[in-house]
């Protein structure tokens, strides 16, 4: 439960929002156990069911789905203003970033899921999300310089 | 996926990860050892690494939710959970005729007794039963019976009660 | 919106309220004067009766015959309340005999009442096969019966009324006094049949009731009346009788308030009451298993 709330928070969900989400997550994943085929793909399975339902929350808000991950420069500015993350330095690296290393970025750092979860959650080849991880360091090394 | 000196993006990432095994790990140190372009390269995943680490530590840690929360929370997920059940249950049928007439008779035994119980069962498997057969054709048929049975001589309120609990029941027709 | 149930709280009263009344009726073999709280306590015990009792009736359908029977017991104890009015205003007013024998109609008027209430309650569970077999020994309890409620009719023949009327009345008696004994042997075998469970304990009371009716009136009878055993066998049976009669309303209307209690915590949470229903079922084959 807390890592589902993480979870939506850090895509820009205030506090009320994201326990409500976590809850239709929680209950989804209740009512569709059946669809699991296996127990060793329940955490990706659980962030697959996350990620939609944080989806839909975005279309029932009309919000633009590309564009609101973590640290997008789009985002509406009364629902990010206050928020305290934009301040941190990891939304400033995640800024500089394409949304698809955004999305797999956060889920290996702050939800530190494998590369194969990440690759079964965002249903792309494990190379993919591998070569991205290593091309979005490189990216933030070449913008932010190493310490 | 790019190779540098034939080293690929997933042979770098999973050597920082720990994830390579020793002879690949081996390989990957001594060419790193020699290239200083695929030192400073190493120097950087490694560098970079640390500090999302951090990062991403102290982003948890702001939208971080207290025991309390987390408790409330997951009361509240169960009560929805349970809320949603019984629909999710009738589309699966547990019991059997036999193992849900022993559940209602448990119900009713401690307002009028097991002889009580076991009189009225009796009496509305016979109501219920084909005369063909002594399988009772409709699970229903059998607790508006109890049902009647009960309510005759312990009130109307335990009737009641009787086909609530029997409409719960998921059984299996015969 | 469900009401949750009260307590335990009333029936505790009530055995409070009977030991109480038995232990007056002990006082009173020493000190008479005690015995003008026995009709006050009587109308007190039939008034909480009456209200048990209309209020389980409204739990029946109309025109079931335990709704009927609930009813008559209601009616019993209303008239039953005239008559003790009628005995406590006379123990003031020291009416002569032939006033006093009037009090044969309420009396006489209550039992036909409560002996038809009994006989609804045996016809109703009669209808779903219990009560209808009898035991080896039955006859024998018959005939004990029998006698007993003979005994004071013996000495009722010594009644003095200015209205002949009465006298049908009184020698009616015994059959009056026999019929709701033999009853109550009915409602025994029911509550044996049964096997357990609060309407059982409900039976269990009204039969206690009819039996230490009858040990009241037979120690009471002129032959038996002048031993201190059984002045205190009067004193105790019949200060008590009339509570066991309450009771019995009392723990048949618990039985409908733990009937709502069970009924609103299925309505709240079923699968967590059906969960225990199933442990029970479980634990219970184990321990037929062992």
């Amino acid at each position: 439960m807390p890592r589902m709330i993480t979870y939506f928070r850090v895509r820009g969900c205030g506090r009320e929002v994201a326990e409500d989400l976590s809850q239709e997550v929680m209950l989804a994943a209740y009512t569709q156990s059946s669809r699991l085929r296996s127990r060793e793909l329940f955490r990706p399975w659980l962030f697959k069911i996350a990620r939609n339902a944080f989806l839909q929350w975005l279309r029932r808000d009309s919000r633009e789905v590309e564009t609101v991950e973590l640290g997008a420069a789009t985002w509406q500015p009364e629902s990010r203003s206050t928020d305290p993350l934009r301040t941190l330095q990891f939304a400033q690296w995640m800024a500089a970033l394409d949304s698809e290393e955004r999305q797999i970025m956060t889920l290996r750092f702050i939800e530190e899921l494998e590369y194969h979860d990440i690759a079964e959650v965002l249903g792309l080849p494990l190379g993919t999300v591998q070569w991205k991880i290593f091309n979005s360091k490189k990216k933030l090394a070449r913008r932010f310089g190493t310490p | 996926m790019e190779m540098l000196h034939g080293i690929t993006e997933q042979e770098w990432l999973e050597y920082l990860d720990g994830g390579l095994d020793a002879t690949d790990a081996v390989r990957l140190q001594d060419h790193a050892n020699t290239c200083a372009e695929c030192a400073g390269t190493l120097r950087e995943l490694s560098l970079w690494r640390e500090k999302l680490v951090e990062a991403a530590a102290l982003v948890r840690s702001a939208v971080e939710t207290l025991p309390g929360d987390v408790d409330r929370l997951l009361a509240e997920s169960i009560r929805r959970i349970r809320a949603c059940e019984p629909a999710a249950l009738r589309s699966n049928p547990r019991w059997s005729f036999k193992e849900a007439v022993v559940l209602l008779g448990l119900l009713v035994e401690p307002f009028c007794g097991p002889g009580t119980a076991g009189a009225a069962i009796r009496l509305a498997v016979r109501r219920s039963t084909d005369a063909q057969s002594d399988v009772p054709a409709v699970w229903n048929l059998f607790v508006s019976n109890m049902s009647e049975m009960i309510s005759s001589v312990c009130g109307t309120e335990a009737g009641r009660l009787v086909n609530q609990v029997g409409i719960c029941l998921d059984v299996a027709q015969a | 919106m469900i009401e949750r149930p009260a307590s335990d709280r009333p029936a505790k009263v009530l055995w409070a309220a009977m030991a109480t009344a038995g232990c007056l009726g002990i006082a009173a073999v020493v000190w008479p004067v005690i015995e003008v709280l026995d009709q006050p306590l009587r109308i007190a015990a039939y008034i909480i009766a009456l209200i048990y009792w209309l209020k389980i009736s409204g739990d029946h359908p109309k025109g079931s015959t335990m709704r009927t029977a609930w009813l008559l017991l209601a009616w019993s104890s209303g008239v039953s309340i005239i008559r003790h009015s009628f005995a406590w205003a006379n123990y003031f007013a020291k009416w002569p005999v032939s006033i006093r024998s009037f009090s044969q109609f309420p009396t006489m008027i209550a039992l036909a009442l409560l002996i038809a209430g009994l006989f609804a309650i045996w016809f109703g569970f009669a209808a779903i096969g219990l009560g209808v077999r009898f035991r080896r020994s039955d006859p024998i309890w018959v005939a004990v019966m029998g006698i007993l409620a003979f005994v004071p009719y013996l000495f009722s023949w010594r009644a003095v009324s200015g209205y002949a009327v009465i006298y049908p009345l009184v020698s009616l008696s015994p059959l009056l006094l026999a019929v709701p004994l033999l009853i109550a042997l009915l409602l025994h075998r029911i509550e044996q049949e049964m096997g357990g469970g609060q309407l059982a304990t409900s039976l269990r009371l009204i039969v206690a009731f009819l039996l230490m009716r009858l040990v009241a009136l037979t120690m009471n009878s002129p032959a038996l009346a002048s031993f201190t055993v059984s002045k205190i066998l009067v004193g105790v049976s019949g200060w008590t009788s009339i509570w066991f009669f309450a009771l019995a309303a009392a723990y048949r209307w618990r039985l409908t308030l733990s009937i709502r209690e069970l009924t609103y915590r299925y309505q709240t949470d079923p699968e967590a009451e059906l969960a225990g229903l199933v442990l029970l079922a479980e634990n219970q084959q184990d321990v037929a298993r062992r």
